[in-house]
């Protein structure tokens, strides 16, 4: 028997997505790792975006399975292969927002937010980004958005999406560590992106979720297994340049766009982290850097992260 | 209006590309301020896009204007470029996917050459596409530009060069008129630009934006015909132009769907191109059914009869039967082999 299609209404910060699926696989997706962001009542809500998520026709339902991925009655993506359905929802999402939001300047970043302080964080693919991210999480930050950065350019604040954390290959097995293992959803292998896990965040972020918070500090990484811990200050220009590159509508948005992009290097810090220690890369990202140090190699702290324990800043 | 009904608007909008006309429409309305700011964002998004497409097309028309003067080339620009650049004030916020022009026949090689030389370059192709385009239809391959990711169609005909029936593009060629910048650039003349979107669009066998395209010609008219003597010389341009069932039938449904006001002359003028009985039956209520709504949400099971009417009507309209039987199979034969895909578009 076939399946039977349902609707979903997702309330991810900013945007409200109708969900409509008949695969089994995506309707488990949400009801666990959406449980929080669920409308109960969609009749009395403005709907951002209509999305569905269908298996591929006729033949394609028994001989290599796809999902499809349809935005308001057209396809903007190939099909992918069945298994990848949850994920193909989460990357056709981002799309729908890199697309479709240009009320904020989007930059492919991770965003986090403590005591007040929210924290951008940029990194090439591969550069240990969301492991950084899931742990951030695991430490008490709250979770704005683990792959887009939202800022909003009259305010200046960013806005969170506090959706799942999109873990890739070896990062799933460190952050199994650190988030409790309820919260991680099933593999998924052989993605264009090689093995991917979505991680639930917290209840406290998605709760939180509607409240944006400032920019304090902008924070570039890179994983780096000969470096236990080295931080340096960025140049307010050379931070610009990093936003501006890694930004998805920067262009599009012109002099609004530069304009943002320059307000947030003149508020915020920017410093750049090389780690294979998490919890001196958390220690580095809240106290900054060791300013007697004249911008050579600093701040090489060493602790096990197991034994960490939070100090609030001061 | 409920929020349900709000967002099937944007929805809706979207869907026909039209997300960003909706603010200069809701203005003049006086509804502008009274709409949820959830409303608002999605257009006021869509309007960041067309002011960046504005920008890019004043840039691209910079560059094209250098490469062509240099070469004498005679260029015209076509549709949603020919709208923007005259600045029609009531197409604000209209969006295009590229940008369309026309160079005489004779100058055809040359302009490719220099587009190609300064990097323009033709998307990939297959070499039966690559035919299909230079031999049956009327524009060269799309070009794109390598850096600045702008697209470029460049027609050298108006329709389908394989119809012997499609109008001459030097008659056009000959109702045009200067930007005023001095570039040399050229624009259709009223007429001849409102005569030329009405055979476009019931030349095509797809209709996803015949919203939105029967919407360009309701505005166009709109502010020509302020102009006197407009009527006159649509009629007059229509005699030599010929295909004139393309505008009975864009007359016809301004009319009947916008409430366009339409001088009972020119009305009766285009009866004489009414097409016969069971053509006007079959197609009549199909394109009824495309310029109100498409939007799929809005379609029942049968409204695919109309879709599939108005396919066959299109395809037969641009390609003779003995060419037409050919490329659909070739076409779907290309579709069942997965490795000659495009690329997908990018996900993070």
């Amino acid at each position: 028997m076939l399946p039977s299609t349902q609707r979903y209404y997702l309330q991810t910060g900013p945007f409200i997505t109708e969900v409509e699926t008949s695969i089994p696989s995506v309707q488990r997706y949400l009801k666990t790792h959406y449980q929080d962001n669920l409308l109960a009542d969609p009749e009395l809500h403005f709907i951002d975006f209509h999305v569905s998520l269908v298996p591929g026709m006729l033949g394609r339902r028994w001989i290599k399975p796809q999902a499809r991925f349809y935005f308001n009655g057209r396809e903007p993506f190939k099909p992918l292969p069945l298994n990848q359905a949850p994920a193909m929802l989460e990357w056709g999402m981002n799309w729908l927002i890199t697309n479709h939001a240009h009320q904020y300047l989007i930059i492919h970043a991770a965003t986090l937010e403590k005591n007040g302080k929210g924290i951008i964080i940029s990194a090439p693919s591969g550069s240990g980004k969301s492991t950084l991210c899931a742990y951030l999480v695991s430490q008490g930050w709250r979770l704005l958005s683990d792959e887009l950065a939202l800022v909003c350019p009259e305010t200046l604040q960013i806005h969170g999406l506090a959706r799942p954390i999109n873990l890739k290959n070896n990062a799933i097995e460190l952050a199994r560590r650190f988030l409790p293992s309820a919260s991680f959803g099933e593999e998924i292998a052989d993605t264009l992106k090689g093995k991917v896990c979505l991680v639930k965040p917290p209840k406290p972020s998605v709760a939180k979720v509607y409240i944006s918070a400032p920019i304090s500090r902008i924070v570039f990484v890179k994983y780096s297994a000969a470096e236990q811990c080295y931080v340096e200050q960025v140049e307010k220009c050379e931070a610009l340049m990093e936003l501006i590159t890694n930004s998805f509508n920067f262009g599009l948005l012109n002099q609004t766009g530069f304009a943002c992009a320059k307000q947030i290097v003149e508020a915020a810090d920017a410093i750049y982290i090389e780690y294979n220690q998490l919890a001196d890369c958390e220690v580095a990202i809240r106290k900054g850097i060791d300013e007697k140090d004249n911008g050579t190699k600093v701040g090489r702290y060493s602790s096990d992260p197991h034994d960490f324990t939070l100090n609030e800043p001061s | 209006m409920s929020p349900r009904e709000l967002s099937q608007i944007i929805a809706e909008a979207r869907y026909y590309n039209m997300l960003a006309q909706l603010k200069p429409l809701c203005e003049q309305s006086d509804i502008w301020f009274e709409l949820p700011v959830e409303f608002q964002r999605h257009v006021l998004s869509a309007e960041y896009t067309y002011t960046n497409q504005l920008r890019l097309l004043v840039q691209e028309h910079q560059h094209i204007s250098q490469l062509f003067s240099r070469l004498n080339i005679r260029w015209v620009y076509l549709k949603g470029a020919a709208y923007q650049l005259t600045d029609i004030r009531c197409m604000q916020g209209r969006l295009m996917s590229d940008i369309d022009i026309l160079v005489p026949q004779e100058q055809i090689a040359t302009a490719e050459q220099a587009l190609m030389e300064h990097g323009w370059l033709h998307k990939k192709l297959t070499d039966y596409d690559d035919k299909f385009y230079r031999d049956y239809s009327q524009e060269i391959p799309p070009l794109r530009h390598f850096d600045r990711q702008t697209e470029l169609d460049v027609h050298f005909n108006i329709l389908p060069t394989v119809l012997n029936h499609g109008p001459d593009p030097v008659t056009l060629l000959t109702h045009t008129h200067m930007l005023p910048d001095s570039s040399g650039a050229q624009t259709l003349s009223p007429e001849a630009m409102v005569l030329h979107s009405a055979i476009h669009l019931f030349y095509e066998s797809e209709f996803h934006k015949g919203v939105r395209d029967l919407f360009d010609i309701v505005q166009l008219i709109k502010y020509f015909s302020q102009q006197p003597d407009f009527w006159e010389n649509l009629v007059r341009l229509q005699h030599s132009i010929g295909n004139g069932e393309c505008m009975f039938y864009a007359i016809r449904y301004c009319r009947i769907i916008y409430q366009l006001d339409v001088p009972e002359d020119v009305v009766a003028f285009y009866e004489q191109f009414r097409p016969g009985q069971l053509v006007f039956y079959l197609t009549d209520p199909a394109f009824r059914k495309v310029f109100s709504s498409i939007y799929p949400v809005h379609n029942d099971f049968g409204d695919q009869w109309y879709l599939l009417v108005l396919y066959l009507r299109g395809h037969l309209k641009r390609l003779p039967f003995s060419k037409l039987v050919p490329h659909l199979i070739r076409k779907s034969v290309y579709r069942l082999n997965p490795m000659k895909k495009d690329e997908p578009d990018v996900m993070i």
